[in-house]
């Protein structure tokens, strides 16, 4: 039986929409942090420069807190070998993997960051540029965190490494992403696309082939 | 003769030899150079003798980006050739390398203390070295994550091959925000222009390093060649035996 691209991604979206308690662990994470930061301000003015990059770092630490769980289930019960005995390339899998994560955790993000917005005092004439290099860098942040999942899959302490090895990766998404509302010219996007050109095919080539390592060691 | 490095008898054989000998060196440099750099180099008119740390400092520095270029050599290695002593290699050189990025981090701080006024600075080297040593931890996280040593030496493998695309990439957008925010320029980026009398100093303390950083390699290799000589060994003994008792 052939799984075609499109059927294979909705039925990666179709298992994350029944599943919806990680999804709702993030934006709970997001909506919390976002709320609790300006209470721990004295002067509520510096809230003016710290509104963009405390929403970006904390719009990507709640998008990182799913990735430890990317390929686990699926790796479980079974699921990931019966696709890999499928005539289905491994890397399809950890792209559709990433393009799933995108969709369903990422996207969410992205439409409850305007709310985000008007809570954090960020003016809305910026709304629209946020909202474009936000889903940039979650898009490349998914990518990155599909290859810290396939690295670590199996692993005894994956939480600390999943973070341990994210990390330095997210530094130049934080930088670009919240240089990019702020910034005048259209190059920070134009690095932030570069930087998911670049990493879409390290991180599916690579995560394909720890995939395929973590399925027949 | 073709001498084959990759081969574990060849290792070993070579490296009995090459240990004392590399130990030696190491001792005899790294008593040249300290006395030079310590005791004969001149004080920096400005820095005092807080400069003499630069001794330390900048070869640790060096060392450590070296390290992590071995790293990711030994890991490509590894993942193309399927060759275990590659993975052997990266690991001892990613454990230098994460010693040699900490004395740098060390040192630093402390030398930024008396120059700056401050232990950290948010500068684009300070920013870049913390995020290679975290590159480090990450690989020695995977090496030790697993319980299967040999996909756990794959995976770190592959994370080397990804600090590689991506450490040039890190530093150079840490150097595009450092460069957006510095306002107190108070310390010159460029290196200034280095007197002899301090440069042979560096270059004799850089050599030590490097003579360090090479025994240490053939140590900590040697020691996991034995040790997995040992377990083998070890396991026949046991097979022996149930075969004797069968």
């Amino acid at each position: 039986m052939k799984l075609s691209f499109c059927a294979h991604l909705h039925q990666e979206l179709s298992l994350s929409w029944r599943n919806k308690s990680s999804v709702l662990l993030q934006c709970t994470f997001l909506v919390l942090a976002s709320f609790l930061f300006p209470l721990g301000l004295s002067d509520l003015s510096t809230l003016e420069t710290l509104a963009v990059p405390i929403l970006y770092v904390l719009a990507l630490m709640a998008f990182s807190n799913s990735f430890p769980q990317i390929f686990q289930k699926d790796f479980e019960d079974g699921t990931l070998t019966q696709l890999y005995l499928h005539p289905v390339s491994i890397h399809r899998i950890a792209l559709i993997k990433a393009l799933a994560l995108w969709i369903s955790h990422g996207l969410i993000l992205v439409a409850i960051a305007p709310f985000l917005a008007m809570l954090l005092k960020i003016p809305m004439d910026l709304l629209p540029l946020i909202i474009l290099s936000l889903s940039l860098s979650l898009l490349a942040a998914a990518l990155i965190g599909t290859l810290a999942a396939s690295l670590t899959l199996g692993s005894k302490n994956k939480f600390f490494l999943t973070s341990v090895l994210v990390f330095p990766l997210f530094v130049p998404l934080i930088i670009f992403g919240t240089h990019a509302p702020l910034s005048e010219t259209w190059s920070p996007f134009l690095m932030l696309l570069g930087l998911f050109l670049l990493y879409l095919p390290i991180s599916i080539w690579l995560s394909g082939f720890a995939l395929r390592e973590a399925l027949t060691q | 003769m073709k001498l084959n490095f990759f081969s574990p008898t060849v290792f070993l054989r070579w490296s009995k030899n090459l240990i004392p000998v590399g130990l030696i060196v190491t001792t005899v440099l790294l008593g040249i150079g300290l006395y030079w750099s310590l005791f004969l180099s001149p004080d920096d008119y400005q820095q005092g003798s807080a400069v003499k740390i630069m001794y330390v400092h900048v070869p640790a520095a060096w060392f450590s980006l070296a390290a992590y270029a071995v790293l990711s050599t030994m890991s490509a290695l590894h993942l193309i050739f399927r060759a275990p002593m590659a993975s052997l290699l990266g690991k001892a050189s990613a454990i230098t390398g994460t010693a040699f990025t900490a004395v740098c981090l060390i040192t630093g701080s402390l030398w930024g203390k008396p120059m700056w006024g401050a232990y950290w600075v948010w500068d684009a080297r300070l920013t870049s070295m913390a995020i290679l040593f975290f590159f480090y931890v990450g690989y020695l996280g995977l090496y030790y994550g697993f319980d299967n040593r040999e996909h756990a030496s794959k995976m770190a493998s592959i994370l080397g091959l990804v600090g590689a695309f991506n450490l040039p990439i890190v530093k150079w957008s840490v150097e595009f925000w450092s460069t957006l925010h510095q306002k107190t320029s108070f310390m010159s980026l460029s290196a200034p222009s280095i007197h002899s009398s301090m440069l042979t100093p560096l270059l004799l303390m850089a050599a030590a390093f490097a003579s360090y950083y090479g025994t240490l390699l053939l140590i900590l290799v040697r020691r996991d060649l034995l040790k997995q000589k040992h377990q083998r060994q070890i396991q026949t003994d046991i097979l022996n035996h149930i075969r004797e008792a069968a």
